[in-house]
């Protein structure tokens, strides 16, 4: 098991205070709730709880089928999603390596340029996926994904 | 409200002393109460752990009554932008209206109408308003702090919140939650008009999230780090701030958090026109507020990031810059910080109150067919200046910049398609001036 | 002790298949019980194995949350709600991956999975949905063979986790490694390195993701169908 000393070591404001902040605000959000709950008023009324749809009567249920272009919208966004988080890891480093003298930690770029990468050769391997992507962009453009009319 | 009684308060909380002395009365009681209460938490201030829980404390209350001040700006903005007064009834200037809606909102009868899902439609609210609430966490306030008891070799304390090493990619993160609010909001409901403003909320959220990334990339090449309080202190140890760097990156960054905020133009899920509220067209009272509520502090939360990314978060010239670590500085620079961000807000404001809305197929070519491709331009443009070692000089990269942008004037005018408002659907018109 | 962990396994395979959507009432409630025993005993040892303040405590509980959110997503009834237990589930692996410091592979889950893929399942759900739930929702397909593989696959496991267990048989914690393991630097070295072409490959895959994702919802539309729920 990889559980090393900082899973509880209080030190550096980590994730230990995302932990608290997200407590409170779950508590904030239900005490909220509870209490709008308790202080309104509450009467009830055939008409009022009633779907509100204009003074119209709602006509069929909304639960029926939707436009399927909205799943093509997600799933573009889905795989740019995941190239964009590859994207980081590179951006992150590539200044560090091209300027490995003044970067505010040099260390990364030690490791790797020991491993065997130049500026050029991240350049190139970045330049190819970012193709790779562009390739299905212009395909989705020109299938004409992105005409909503 | 022909009751004399009544007539005699609100006399009262109009005049301006009344107001001010009230407000000037509390906050001498409070800072009082801190100074007589200094040696119950003055240990607290010393370890950071401690620390970044009151700096929590804090920002989470100084949020929430921000929010609520902000709906009244909101409103004297609109009135300013329309010509009229905006709200002026509850307390002078309508200073007290913020209480007056708070109260009203929470003395409302909280409907539940009868069709909804029940556990989805009091779930949604929560988790927008706790979705919109987490981001704040990562923003740096005001640099670091060495207390004066503290022995001068200490490490200073960083006055964030959660000093993460994955840096904004958390706010990534938690900021791609907020769409869950809206579309169960929309869903639960069982409304069509909110079902069709959750669905549109939620693709344009995930749409508009893609050149919110790109230009974020731009500038984490800049940086070489994902760490705010870095980046604040690389733009303050170099006087340049990064919107001298890449102003495109700042246009794209704007424009994507306008867009996740549901704020105008982009408020489409909620066009009072065509889906009566959108998502929140069957909640009421406290509920209700809760939307609102999350929307305004996800948008001091979107000010706070780009004020962090691009315009040197608590730095300004002159003022203390980042190897002041005195408690007086990290006041100034707090108040700088919390400015810059009363500024962006007020940029929001007057946007929403200027510019049209949007109509859908319009959002999504804008997001898809224009910001995504100067993403990606500004990106490979960047990379090469990298590549080069000039990523942080400021000629090279306005150059690169301009020489962007001529090319996108370039494409746009001599694009065979006309631009027009018009739906692609409908038949061709001639645009050209006539002679 | 490993046949205490295969009676839990047992035990959580009959009560997951019984629970099952598609059964009676009354047989899921049974299911639901079976699980809860089950879980009962596992958090038991857990219990009394884990001391106070290890850090094991925290990661079990997460991971008893995710197995929980695991069961809801496959039994639960109504698609919306298995979604938000899939959310549950990923909130829960992340904190997992936060205890063992993969700070920036925790970010990047939630971006892709709670903020891409999950967004894209509701999509799927609300573009398939009916007034009534479907046949598929209502009724597994195939518990047994479901039920069976899961249970196969964990007693497969079953030896690492009696290492995580038992604490004679566990491996001392690994010494305090200086520079974060997880970090996005740390990550991110390898990842240009080494695993350069594999980068590649899944831009590939993606690239095929996008245009499959065409190839199958923009057929040209038919009827009603596309025109109906339009804006």
């Amino acid at each position: 098991m990889g559980l090393s000393r900082n899973a509880f070591g209080l030190a550096a404001g980590g994730f230990e205070a995302v932990a608290v902040l997200l407590t409170v605000v779950t508590a904030l959000a239900a005490a909220i709730l509870i209490l709008a709950h308790r202080i309104g008023p509450r009467r009830h009324g055939a008409a009022k709880e009633d779907t509100y749809e204009s003074g119209m009567e709602p006509i069929g249920d909304t639960r029926r089928r939707f436009n399927v272009r909205f799943y093509l919208v997600a799933v573009l966004y889905l795989v740019f999603a995941a190239e964009l988080v590859f994207l980081y890891p590179w951006a992150v480093l590539f200044p560090r390596l091209t300027a490995a003298a003044n970067a505010p930690e040099p260390h990364s770029a030690q490791r790797l340029l020991e491993a065997g990468a130049t500026p050029a050769a991240l350049l190139v391997a970045v330049g190819v996926f970012l193709a790779l992507l562009l390739v299905g962009f212009i395909y989705e453009w020109r299938r004409g994904v992105f005409k909503w009319n | 409200m022909t009751d004399p009684t009544i007539k005699r308060i609100e006399t009262v909380l109009r005049k301006p002393a009344v107001i001010f002395g009230a407000g000037a009365a509390i906050l001498l009681l409070v800072t009082a109460l801190l100074a007589l209460a200094f040696p119950l938490y003055k240990p607290l201030l010393s370890s950071q752990f401690s620390f970044s829980m009151i700096v929590l404390a804090v920002m989470l209350v100084l949020i929430l009554s921000a929010t609520a001040l902000c709906i009244l700006f909101e409103r004297k903005i609109a009135g300013f932008t329309q010509d009229r007064y905006g709200p002026n009834r509850v307390g002078f200037w309508g200073l007290l209206q913020p209480v007056a809606d708070g109260l009203k909102f929470l003395l409302k009868e909280d409907i539940i109408p009868r069709h909804v899902d029940k556990p989805l439609f009091l779930l949604a609210p929560a988790l927008a308003l706790a979705a919109s609430l987490l981001g704040f966490a990562i923003i740096p306030w005001a640099g670091q702090v060495r207390w004066p008891w503290m022995p001068p070799d200490a490490p200073p304390l960083s006055t964030q919140v959660a000093n993460l090493n994955v840096g904004f990619l958390y706010l990534l993160a938690v900021g791609s939650l907020s769409v869950y609010g809206v579309v169960l909001a929309g869903y639960a409901s069982n409304n069509k008009y909110a079902f069709y403003g959750g669905m549109r909320a939620a693709a344009q959220m995930i749409s508009y999230e893609l050149p919110l990334g790109l230009g974020l990339l731009v500038v984490l090449l800049v940086s070489g780090t994902l760490q705010l309080d870095q980046i604040v202190q690389q733009q303050a140890a170099t006087g340049v701030w990064n919107i001298f760097l890449h102003p495109i990156a700042f246009f794209l960054v704007l424009v994507s958090a306008l867009a996740e905020a549901n704020r105008a133009p982009f408020d489409l899920p909620e066009a009072e026109q065509e889906l009566v509220g959108g998502y929140h067209t069957e909640y009421s009272a406290m509920k209700f507020a809760m939307f609102f509520l999350g929307e305004y502090a996800h948008m001091i939360t979107s000010s706070a990031l780009i004020v962090a990314l691009f315009f040197g978060g608590w730095h300004f010239w002159g003022l203390p810059g980042p190897e002041n670590v005195t408690w007086w500085a990290m006041l100034i620079k707090l108040a700088v910080y919390l400015t810059k961000v009363a500024l962006f807000i007020a940029l929001f404001m007057l946007v929403r109150w200027t510019l049209p809305r949007f109509r859908f197929d319009q959002l999504m070519r804008v997001a898809w067919q224009s910001l995504v491709p100067i993403g990606v331009a500004l990106l490979a443009a960047t990379a090469a200046l990298t590549y080069l070692g000039w990523q942080r000089n400021v000629w090279a990269s306005l150059a690169a910049n301009l020489l962007l942008l001529a090319v996108l004037l370039r494409s746009a005018a001599r694009s065979k398609r006309p631009v027009t408002a018009r739906q692609e659907d409908l038949p061709e018109i001639d645009v050209r001036p006539t002679t | 002790m490993p046949t205490l962990l295969i009676a839990i396994l047992t035990l959580g395979a009959v009560g997951l298949f019984l629970a099952m959507p598609g059964g009676r009432a009354d047989t899921r409630r049974v299911g639901w019980v079976v699980l809860a025993a089950a879980g009962a005993v596992l958090l038991a040892l857990l219990l009394r194995l884990v001391p106070g303040a290890d850090p094991r405590g925290l990661f079990a509980g997460f991971a008893l949350v995710a197995v929980f959110a695991a069961l809801r997503v496959i039994t639960h009834g109504k698609p919306v709600y298995s979604a938000l237990y899939f959310i549950l589930l990923i909130f829960a692996v992340t904190g997992l991956l936060v205890l063992l410091e993969a700070t920036f592979l925790s970010m990047a889950l939630v971006i892709i999975y709670a903020g891409a893929i999950l967004v894209t399942y509701v999509f799927v759900i609300m573009l398939a949905q009916q007034s009534r739930p479907a046949p598929y929702d209502v009724k597994s397909r195939e518990p047994v063979w479901g039920c069976l593989a899961g249970f196969l696959l964990l007693i497969l496991l079953a030896r690492q986790i009696e290492l995580f267990l038992v604490p004679a048989q566990r491996t001392p914690l690994p010494a305090p490694i200086a520079e974060a393991p997880g970090t996005i630097e740390a990550v991110g070295v390898p990842l240009l390195t080494e695993y350069v072409v594999a980068i590649q490959i899944i831009g590939l895959l993606l690239l095929a993701a996008l245009v499959g994702a065409i190839a199958i919802a923009r057929r040209r539309p038919t009827t009603r169908a596309e025109s109906e729920g339009d804006e």
